[in-house]
């Protein structure tokens, strides 16, 4: 223990006191590039020979070392590159130029599971995207700054929102319809929350590997049938401390607004369908008229409330300043990150703070301590209408009805709620604080008479801290009084008030006893884990309602009486969960040639009963170097390097989620019991609690998944390009569903979910790369990436009578199904020869249905699998970028096909709910446009109209007609980057070793057929905050 | 040397602890929101509550689902089985009351499916609970009070699915999902179990509780719900040869629950003095038999859907929607105060002041031109008044707003209303009675006093002397006015199989012009066409039920 103290104040020491004194020294400066690219190398090691001064070069390549002597000679080293020396004589430039070697190829690494691996010996599927791309990105989610840069990864983004904007990640496409497809997320060796991934500050991170395979997986067993994403924070280097900060400000707009329609064209439209309808004409010629005239704006607006709630552009700003640097015995990497994110309306801001220490101790020559600290402070302030409130009614007023009424205020017409008004900051705010702190303690000791023996110990406490805060206020809103000509005032809305409390923390120990060492051709390492955690949660609640005033947003405040409409409530929860396992890994190689790979990992989760709660989640893989092999040596000058692999392994998914409770994760699925309600029925004016039994199924287990995987690396022409491939199956059994569809409901009870369903999940990987240096001051490099992953059910407990084009076995998870629309009946001899029966009445304008069975009726029967869903089956990244002397330019496009999205409410149907109408139904049905593309119009946008007809799907697909189900395939230019790196000459004057200038744009252009909502988006409502395009510019100096 | 050995072993020692320290119990988290199933039937007390349970899962008026399958949630409670029917419109055009009276009734009709689903839930409930009851260590006749009020609430269900879907498959335990996969016992079948259920539960249940218990099943509720299924039976729908003993039945059953009427009667129950406060007062309230009950804050119909029943008053800017519209139709059903239909040419109705001199039961139920509202607002439903914006898609669509059961003294804050959805009433059971006796021997004394009492209450004079038939309309027209929006003319209608005569006929609204001298002018267009199918006199089978029973078979005309 005393040790223990000695290093912290050792560390401590060294961090707020080593500053470097310098003599009369000089400077050298430098560029360190790839000899078959010519890209700048970052992170290169540059040493002052016989010395231990040293720096490590910058993004661009650049480094800058000061050093005692006028001549001497500097070391360049680099992972994967050869080490070079280079002599300089005085002050100023050098350039220096690394190779790769065979050999050193060989001593690339990545991260995998617990633990490093050389590149070349990787037998896994294992993708990895660098520091550079992430920061490339103007995002302030990490999630979306994967998307379109490796394959096998697949993002949906479902909101722009700021603080709310991750994307979904699938890896290899969706396995599963019982559980979340959410990856595994790993933050340097210790598993943790998606947030705490994707609100990660990208220049803390060194790399992001996504571990897609079985044998790269398996080490994380119940939990990694989803793949894992690792991510590995940076580290210092000894030598210079090395200073960087870097800036950015943008502006946040959104990609593309929906197809509207003048008012006047409202009122006609709607004329249009109330004649088709049979019904009164809600306008006049002269009202009409009037709209179109817009002298009178009150009574006569035309109001875009797209435009009024999202019109404009948001700033978004990000700072970062970091520290690196250390001795032989002292390493830190310190981080400091600060980003502002504003909304489209003013009440919406998010914030966010990240701090991070990075420290490694070389205590002994055999006992290395790490600590890593990291903070993240998050503050997102919003509205108290929820964004679906706010989308759903912005997406429904009509452009008839007026936002506000000059010098009075917010216009209040009928039942439409003002969206203006409730995202008015006066009308309340919705403020969440997320404070987390992550923390990682390590202690690495070799054991010194066994070479290549080390044991390792980590303890990792995490500890998250929420809070939330909702104040409702009263904003008044007018109505006009056709009698009087007054404005109404509305009564006042008595604020209310609700604050939440939440906390976790989550405690994980691993124990790890590695091995590693080659004799002769044979080279073995092994490693052994132990680990346990441990993540219990509470939270807090209270509110009151009825505040007679606005003056105090304080619970004290509030009556405390429940009377009438004022309420109170307390509420508070607690959980647990758990898991305890243990892994071992070996992997075994002849001459870095023949590769052998297989790991066994045992768990145990708390989710399941005691009898059946342990697994055991083995996996094997093989890999053949072949470019190693005699008989490839002639092919040597085009064939660098050339590796087959395979593997096959079973993981798990515990993270099964009940559909029936918002998704929630099952919680003690297995245990029979009654569910306490608080307020469950009043006796005599008395509330009084119930028990409501809950579905158990005892047996029930996690997801088994069984993958497999096939694929080659190559080089070729000294690198000129790069080619991976990779072939992957995997069959996830035991999906955990219940059997709804199969059992009567007159059954009468909840079903418990048990382990039924089956998928077959298949696809293929690829990536090519290629990079070319034409000159010294000119190199260009293009890249491409194409995932296709089809999954399709082989069993999900349906109901057995369901017609063949109506199952779901066989079909992909999420599909859609229903009617097939064939075409809109033109005229009159198309409705003679249409000749159905059909549930609801059919005329000129209205669509017609194919008739599956040929009966002569459109019903049921008839309903059938129509087209997949909304998650692609085919994803691409094409990206590229050209360097010329200081100048970078890069691109990324980024695209989806075989993806589909159902619209439905306001943003497809005409006045559905008494909403608006969109631009595309300016070409619909009518007797003098036969030939239009949409139906006649009708205000009655029902499920029980034959045109919007809805029926009840089967569970694992929306019901719908295909009409309003649209190709969801886009092509995005994800990213665009020129920037310009300052030459070392000009940076010596200013004293900096770096200086870059960038302009980068997200989602800048957009080719899609589908309108009125995102195509990467999963509603077909479009009650969501559009994605964003982004134009921002920055700079990154380092000293 | 001494000094690095020390360190690792430092390390190993570190490494020790670690594993040292893994908790035995780590793995071992109970849930802190449930209780085990053995727990709970070991206290009565905790039994108690699981009855509670089963009276909370009781589907209600105030929230069936108005909208697409699959869509479900959030319009719960925005309209009732009565805008299906010829007295209401439904304004949201998009919901599927809307295709019902409209003569669209598919399979996959949302309300079917909830009817269906919801029923069964509380039936298994109630199984389960009288099949464990007995385990449960406390006084027998507590439990036997408990048991007989899990069988009524399991046969008030069955009567519920009866009533919509005909002969269904009778639950009587709570066995296993396969067991539920059976075929559908016939209307006999099933009539013969709710009478045998409700005859038990009599047996064991007392008359009437004291106020803090209002809401539990009493022998008066088993009685009343045991007549009106008979009266169900014997209607022409169930009674095609018109066995005129079912009817007999019928009125005996009325006849008895009509016993713990006022005197002669045991005086427990009796008809509540005003009918508009009928529906929201609870203490006192002898007229309510059996119902639904809500208690602010936290027992309220769900999303607090009430609101949107009410109609958009100016003013009153809370967010209502105005759901709910009655029609021309209904308002024309009110007979004037002299007792006469407004189609008689001597009742003196003046189609230019159509609210004057109304059965008071108009005012009571619908709000129309000139009624004064909350704090003295004046409701304007002429073209261009205060509720009457036409530029609106969401104004009433018919110039009629809901009256009844809306609470204007909470209006304010909508969503608060807590009053209760009655589901048996006293009223209902005399004009049950009346409706059986009428049929089984004609227009009797006990026939016109059980008609006139209902009457009384809202000052509309006796009823003359009149044939069967006339008594027969008399007593319809009763039910009809009486019952509104109660979700009875819905089966009314369907059970006298008149609906190809009520429900085809077009829905009337009423326009009002204000001329320029301040005074108004009245029509009476057509709002829209109705249409109506014999077969609908039975609700379909839900699809998806049909997909997972095979051994159901479906109601004839639906496909």
């Amino acid at each position: 223990m005393k040790c223990k103290i000695r290093y912290l104040f050792h560390l401590l020491l060294v961090f707020l006191l080593a500053t470097e004194v310098q003599a009369q020294n000089i400077r050298v400066t430098g560029k360190v590039t790839r000899k078959t690219t010519g890209e700048p190398l970052y992170g290169a090691t540059v040493t002052l020979k016989g010395t231990k001064q040293s720096t490590t070069t910058n993004s661009t390549g650049d480094f800058s070392l000061s050093v005692p002597a006028n001549s001497g000679t500097l070391v360049i080293t680099y992972i994967g590159m050869t080490t070079q020396e280079t002599a300089y004589n005085g002050a100023g430039a050098v350039s220096i130029i690394l190779e790769e070697g065979n050999a050193a190829i060989l001593n690339d690494v990545v991260v995998v599971g617990y633990g490093q691996q050389r590149r070349t010996a990787v037998t896994g599927a294992i993708s990895t995207v660098g520091t550079k791309e992430l920061v490339q990105s103007p995002v302030a989610d990490l999630s979306n700054a994967l998307q379109g840069r490796v394959p096998g990864i697949i993002t949906k983004q479902a909101s722009g929102e700021p603080g709310s904007d991750a994307a979904a990640i699938y890896i290899r496409g969706n396995s599963t319809f019982g559980a979340t497809m959410a990856p595994l997320f790993v933050v340097d060796g210790i598993v943790r929350s998606f947030r705490d991934f994707s609100q990660l500050d990208a220049n803390e991170v060194e790399s992001v590997n996504i571990l897609k395979d079985a044998s790269s997986a398996a080490i994380f067993g119940v939990k990694g049938a989803n793949g894992v994403i690792l991510v590995t924070t940076k580290r210092g280097k000894a030598g210079r401390t090395v200073a960087n900060y870097s800036f950015n400000y943008g502006f946040q707009k959104v990609t593309k607004y929906n197809n509207s329609v003048d008012s006047w064209q409202y009122a006609t439209l709607l004329n249009e369908a109330l004649l088709n309808d049979g019904l009164p004409l809600a306008f006049t010629n002269d009202q009409i008229d009037n709209f179109r005239k817009g002298t009178d704006p009150i009574v006569y607006p035309n109001t875009n409330w797209e435009k009024l709630v999202l019109g404009g552009t948001a700033p978004q700003m990000q700072h970062n300043l970091s520290f690196s640097g250390g001795t032989e015995k002292t390493r830190y990497f310190a981080s400091l990150g600060y980003l502002d994110q504003d909304g489209l309306y003013s009440s919406l801001n998010y914030k966010r703070y990240n701090v991070r220490i990075n420290l490694d101790i070389q205590a002994t020559k055999t006992t290395k301590v790490s600590v890593d600290i990291s903070g993240r402070l998050e503050n997102k302030k919003a509205p108290t209408t929820s964004i679906s409130g706010i989308f759903e009614h912005t997406l429904r007023n009509p452009p008839t009805i007026p936002a506000y009424y000059p010098g009075v205020g917010y216009a209040q017409v009928g039942s439409y709620v003002n969206t203006l008004r409730a995202v008015d900051p006066a009308a309340g705010y919705d403020n969440t604080e997320n404070n987390t702190i992550l923390t990682n303690f390590q202690l690495e000791q070799q054991i010194p008479w066994v070479k290549g023996l080390s044991i390792k110990g980590v303890f990792a406490f995490d500890k998250r801290l929420n809070y939330q805060k909702t104040w409702n206020d009263n904003v008044y809103t007018y109505t006009k009084n056709t009698g009087t000509g007054n404005f109404d005032r509305s009564a006042y809305n008595n604020p209310n008030l609700s604050e939440k409390y939440y906390q976790d923390h989550q405690t994980e120990m691993q124990g790890h006893i590695n091995y590693t060492n080659r004799f002769g051709k044979h080279g073995i390492s092994a490693l052994v884990l132990f680990l346990q955690q441990e993540r219990p949660q509470n939270e807090f609640g209270a509110s009151r309602s009825g505040y007679e005033f606005s003056f105090f947003d304080v619970l004290d405040q509030g009556p405390s009486n429940n009377a009438g409409s004022i309420t109170e409530t307390i509420n508070g929860k607690k959980d647990r969960f758990a898991l305890r396992s243990g892994a071992a890994r070996i992997n075994y190689d002849y001459d870095n040639k023949y590769l052998l790979q297989a790991s066994l990992r045992r768990d145990e989760s708390e989710q399941f009963a005691p009898n059946h709660r342990r697994g055991y989640f083995p996996a094997f893989s093989a890999g053949w170097v072949l470019s190693k092999e005699k008989f490839m040596e002639n092919t040597l000058s085009t064939v660098d390097f050339l590796k087959l692999k395979g593997s096959w392994g079973k993981l798990g998914n515990d993270a099964a989620t009940d559909p029936t409770k918002n998704d929630n994760p099952y919680r003690f699925l297995y245990l029979p019991r009654y569910a306490t309600v608080a307020n469950d029925y009043a006796f005599g004016g008395t509330i009084v609690p119930g028990l409501n039994p809950v579905a158990a199924n005892p047996l029930a287990s996690w997801e088994a998944s069984t993958k497999m995987d096939v694929g080659a690396e190559a080089r070729f022409l000294n690198g000129l390009l790069s080619i991976e491939i990779d072939y992957f199956r995997e069959s996830r059994n035991q999906i955990l569903t219940t059997r709804y569809a199969q059992i009567p409901a007159s059954y009468g009870g909840p079903l418990p979910a048990e382990n039924i369903g089956k998928v077959l999940n298949r696809g293929v990987e690829l990536s090519l790369s290629h990079y070319k240096t034409i000159s010294k001051d000119l190199s260009y490099s293009v890249r491409g990436n194409l995932t296709i992953a089809k999954n399709k059910i082989l069993e999900a407990a349906e109901a057995a009578n369901v017609p063949a084009a109506f199952k779901v076995v066989g079909r992909p998870i999420g599909s859609y199904y229903g009617y097939k629309a064939i075409g809109i009946i033109k005229d009159q001899a198309t409705l003679t020869s249409y000749g159905k029966n059909t549930a609801f009445p059919v005329g000129l304008g209205d669509i017609m249905y194919q008739d599956v069975n040929k009966d002569g009726n459109i019903d049921n029967a008839d309903r059938q699998f129509l087209s997949g869903g909304a998650i692609p089956e085919v994803v691409f990244g094409f990206s590229g970028g050209v360097n010329y002397k200081g100048f970078e330019l890069s691109f990324l496009f980024q695209g989806a096909t075989n993806t589909h999205q159902q619209l439905t409410n306001n943003a497809g149907f005409a006045f559905f709910n008494g909403g608006r109408v969109t631009g595309e139904w300016l070409d619909r049905w009518t007797p003098d446009n036969p030939n239009g593309k949409y139906p006649r119009l009708s205000t009655n946008a029902t499920a029980t109209t034959n045109n919007y007809q809805v029926p009840g799907g089967p569970a694992f697909g929306q019901g719908g007609n295909s009409f309003w189900i649209q190709d969801a395939k886009y092509l995005r230019l994800k990213n665009l980057e020129l920037a310009y790196s300052f030459q070392p000459a000009i940076l010596q004057k200013i004293g900096a070793s770096q200086l870059r200038l960038f302009a980068t744009g997200q989602n800048l252009l957009t080719f899609t057929k589908i309108h009125n909502v995102d195509p990467e988006n999963t509603n077909g409502n479009g009650w969501y905050y559009p994605a964003m395009a982004v134009y921002n510019f920055g700079l990154n100096i380092q000293f | 040397m001494i000094t690095r050995n020390f360190k690792w072993i430092t390390g190993i020692l570190i490494m020790g602890t670690l594993i040292a320290s893994c908790k035995r119990n780590l793995l071992d988290v109970y849930p802190s929101n449930s209780l085990s199933d053995a727990t709970v039937f070991t206290d009565i007390s905790l039994a108690n509550r699981f009855l509670n349970d089963v009276y909370g899962t009781l589907p209600n008026g105030f929230a069936r689902r108005d909208q697409n399958p699959g869509d479900a949630g959030w319009s719960r409670g925005m309209s009732a089985f009565a805008m299906a029917e010829d007295d209401a419109e439904a304004n949201n055009l998009a919901s599927s009351t809307q295709g019902l009276n409209q003569g669209v009734l598919p399979t996959t009709w949302a309300y079917a499916d909830d009817i269906w689903t919801q029923n069964y839930a509380v039936i298994r409930k109630a199984n389960l609970f009288m099949e464990k009851i007995d385990a449960a260590p406390a006084d027998a006749a507590v439990k036997s009070r408990m048991k007989a009020e899990a069988q009524f609430l399991r046969a008030f269900c069955h009567a519920e699915l009866v009533k919509c879907f005909g002969g269904v498959p009778l639950m009587l335990k709570a066995g296993t999902p396969e067991e539920s996969i059976i075929p559908r016992n016939t209307y006999e079948e099933c009539l013969n179990q709710i009478v045998k259920d409700c005859d038990e539960a009599a047996a064991a249940l007392p008359v009437a509780v004291q106020s803090s218990d209002l809401g539990r099943a009493t022998k008066m509720a088993a009685l009343a719900l045991k007549a009106r299924m008979l009266l169900y039976y014997a209607s022409p729908l169930n009674n095609t040869a018109n066995d005129l003993g079912r009817w007999t039945n019928a009125a005996a059953a009325a006849k008895a629950a009509m016993a713990y009427g006022p005197p002669p009667g045991s005086g427990d129950y009796g008809l509540y003095p005003d009918y508009y406060r009928l529906f929201l007062d609870k203490l006192g309230n002898k007229e309510v038999i059996f119902a639904r009950k809500f208690q602010n804050p936290d027992i309220k119909p769900s999303d607090g859907a009430r609101n949107k029943w009410y109609m958009s008053v100016p003013g009153v800017n809370d967010g209502a929607w105005g759901g709910f519209a009655p029609t021309q139709n209904l308002v024309d059903a009110y007979e004037m105060k002299n007792g006469k239909a407004i189609s008689d040419g001597s009742s003196d109705y003046d189609d230019q002041h159509p609210y004057d001199n109304r059965d008071s039961r108009l005012d009571k139920s619908v709000i129309h031109q000139g009624t004064v509202y909350k704090a003295g607002i004046v409701i304007e439903t002429y073209r261009g008044g205060n509720t009457n914006n036409t530029n609106r898609l969401d104004s009433s669509k018919t110039g009629y707003g809901l009256m009844k059961m809306v609470d204007t003294s909470k209006y304010g804050a909508a969503g608060d209303a807590d009053n209760d959805w009655i589901f048996l009433r006293y009223a209902e059971v005399l004009l049950n009675y009346a409706e059986a006796q009428n049929e089984a021997v004609g227009p009797d004394a006990s026939v016109m006093d059980a008609l006139n009492q209902v009457r009384a209450r809202s000052g509309q004079p006796n009823v003359p002397a009149l044939s069967q038939a006339d008594m027969r309309d008399r007593i319809r027209n009763e039910r009809r006015v009486e019952l509104s929006f109660e979700e009875h003319r819905f089966f009314d209608v369907r059970r006298w199989k008149l609906g190809m005569t009520f429900f085809r006929q077009p829905a009337r609204k009423v326009q009002i012009t204000k001329n320029p001298d301040g005074t108004f002018t009245y029509s009476y267009p057509k709002w829209e066409d109705r249409d109506y199918k014999e077969f609908q006199n039975l609700l379909p089978i839900p699809q998806s039920e049909l997909d997972r029973n095979g051994k159901l078979t479906p109601n004839p005309g639906y496909y």
